[in-house]
Formats: structure tokens, C-alpha cells, sequence
């Protein structure tokens, strides 16, 4: 039987592993993926918005990586910019994870059949909302990321990154991972242990 | 003393397991080894906390070897020039 085609794209529904590797230098790790990643508008803002980005290394990031990174536009986010446009101050509380939610029903609703979303997070709320849902979901936070690329060789530095990483935290960043799982799609990744599923 | 501090006087020996888990706030050793381990260190006698085959596998499809990184630029940009 011919083996399907599995459609991976990174999608980052949290700011904070972009802002966590552009406070230790190494936004330049999100070159190593040759699959899209998607980011969605309201965290575009987050991650470029002055307060968080002071010296503009995120802005100078994304227009360096071009149409690798899509920037996923949702109700939430347009609404938010509008109400900016007007001069009005909308505060920006939660909109990041209602802007993530309205795009994870999107993808839910009209995503392809083949679509296997790896997830890169840090936010422990993430877990909760609906990307964390999706069929043949594969969730990875930071922490976990970095060891990954360590063990398939893709960097070598992976202890001195995550002290540079914690220097700046109170609490150590723990890896969290949780591998996807489908009966549809052949995949290596994704059929293999299909019964240690946490979710 | 950051959390890096700790970690690396903890690996050295120059502090012990109940100083550790007094600075975390922690009451329990193996949460002291999954931390130590979990940032890249390593107990004495302990293998690091391996990550799954399945996500080692999914980045193996999905990544590619990392560019050279430039020099910093002398104004001090730490991720290559703005091209």
C-alpha cells in the first residue's frame, strides 16, 4: 500500500520560545526547520511589539526568514490591530490564546487530512487550549526542542544554551514533549508506541 | 546564585543534594535528579534523561543542518546580519 504524504508545519501558539532564544542569541535555531512554521497574528504582535523586542532582533529574525514563517491571520488579531489603528489602548490580556484557539478551530475545521502539526511551546497553559487537541498533534517546548536537536547532532551546545536559557529564569525550564498519534496517517514518528499517548 | 550556578556547583559536588532542594523549594530527590538532569547535567552515575525516539524521528524529517553563524556585527547584534 502506498505510503500518504504527512504535511508537518511548527506552529508557535506562545511567545515565549521565540523571546527565550532571542534574549540568549539563538533565534538562528528556528533556520534548522525546513518545514513551514506558522505563527498566529496576535502572537506576531507580541513577539515584535517594542516592550518585547527592544532591540528589534525578532523583527530583524522575521525578515530574514521570509515566507519560511507564515503569519496566520485570525478574527482576534484583526480586530486588536483595528482597535489600535482607531488610538484606541485594547488591552492585550488574553487575546494571544483566544487568537490560538480561533486558529486551532480552523485548522480542526478545514485542515488537511495529512496535516501533523508539531507544536513548539513554553506556556504550560498551551497544554489546555484546543491546538494541544488537534489530531496527530505533537507538542515540544523549548527545553525539549534543544535536547532533541542535541541528540540528532544538529548542535553541539545544547548544556551551555539551556544555562544561558535558565540564567534568566526562576525556575528551570523543563522539557515537555507528547509525541502524536494517528491510525491514518503512516508515518514513523507517528505510529510507533501509539499507546503512550499522554493526552 | 542562578539556577546554572547551582546546578554546576551540585555537579562539582561543591554543595550537596539538601542545599539543592532547599534552593529549589523542593522536598524531593527524584525531582532534584529530573531537574539536574532535565537542564543537562548529570549526577554522578546518572545517564541523561533521554528524549523519545518518536520526536527524534519527526525532527529528523523536518530539520536540516544548522547555517554557519556569521561574527557578531560589531554593534552588537548576536543573530547575523539583518539581510
Amino acid at each position: 500500500m502506498a505510503r500518504r504524504i504527512v504535511d508537518v508545519a511548527v506552529i508557535i501558539p506562545d511567545a515565549s520560545p521565540v523571546l527565550t532564544l532571542a534574549r540568549v542569541g539563538r533565534l538562528d535555531l528556528f533556520e534548522t526547520f525546513s518545514a513551514p512554521i506558522h505563527i498566529v497574528d496576535q502572537v506576531h504582535y507580541e513577539i515584535t511589539k517594542p516592550a518585547n523586542d527592544p532591540e528589534g532582533k525578532v523583527a530583524a529574525w522575521l525578515r530574514r526568514m521570509g515566507n519560511r514563517v507564515a503569519i496566520e491571520e485570525t478574527l482576534v488579531g484583526l480586530g486588536f490591530r483595528t482597535k489600535l489603528e482607531r488610538g484606541e489602548t485594547p488591552s492585550g490580556g488574553n487575546l494571544g490564546e483566544i487568537a490560538v484557539n480561533e486558529y486551532a478551530t480552523q485548522v480542526a475545521l478545514r485542515g488537511s487530512p495529512t496535516f501533523a502539526p508539531l507544536v513548539l511551546f513554553e506556556d504550560p497553559d498551551v497544554l489546555e487550549t484546543r491546538i494541544a487537541r488537534l489530531p496527530r498533534v505533537h507538542l515540544l517546548n523549548t527545553s525539549a526542542w534543544i535536547r532533541a536537536l542535541t541528540d540528532e547532532g544538529i548542535i553541539a551546545d545544547s548544556a551551555a544554551l539551556l544555562e544561558a536559557v535558565n540564567a534568566q529564569r526562576k525556575s528551570p525550564l523543563r522539557p515537555v514533549e507528547r509525541s502524536g498519534r494517528t491510525a491514518r496517517v503512516r508515518s514513523p514518528w507517528l505510529t510507533r508506541r501509539r499507546d503512550n499517548d499522554i493526552g | 546564585m542562578t539556577l546554572a550556578e547551582l546546578l554546576d556547583k551540585l555537579e562539582r559536588g561543591r554543595i550537596g543534594h539538601a542545599e539543592a532542594m532547599r534552593w529549589l523549594g523542593i522536598d524531593s530527590y527524584n525531582e532534584l535528579v529530573e531537574i539536574v538532569h532535565y537542564n543537562g547535567r548529570q549526577m554522578p552515575g546518572h545517564r541523561p534523561m533521554p528524549i523519545s525516539p518518536e520526536t527524534r524521528a519527526l525532527l529528523r524529517q523536518i530539520t536540516r543542518p544548522l547555517p554557519p553563524r556569521p561574527q557578531p556585527a560589531a554593534s552588537g547584534e548576536e543573530d547575523g546580519p539583518d539581510q
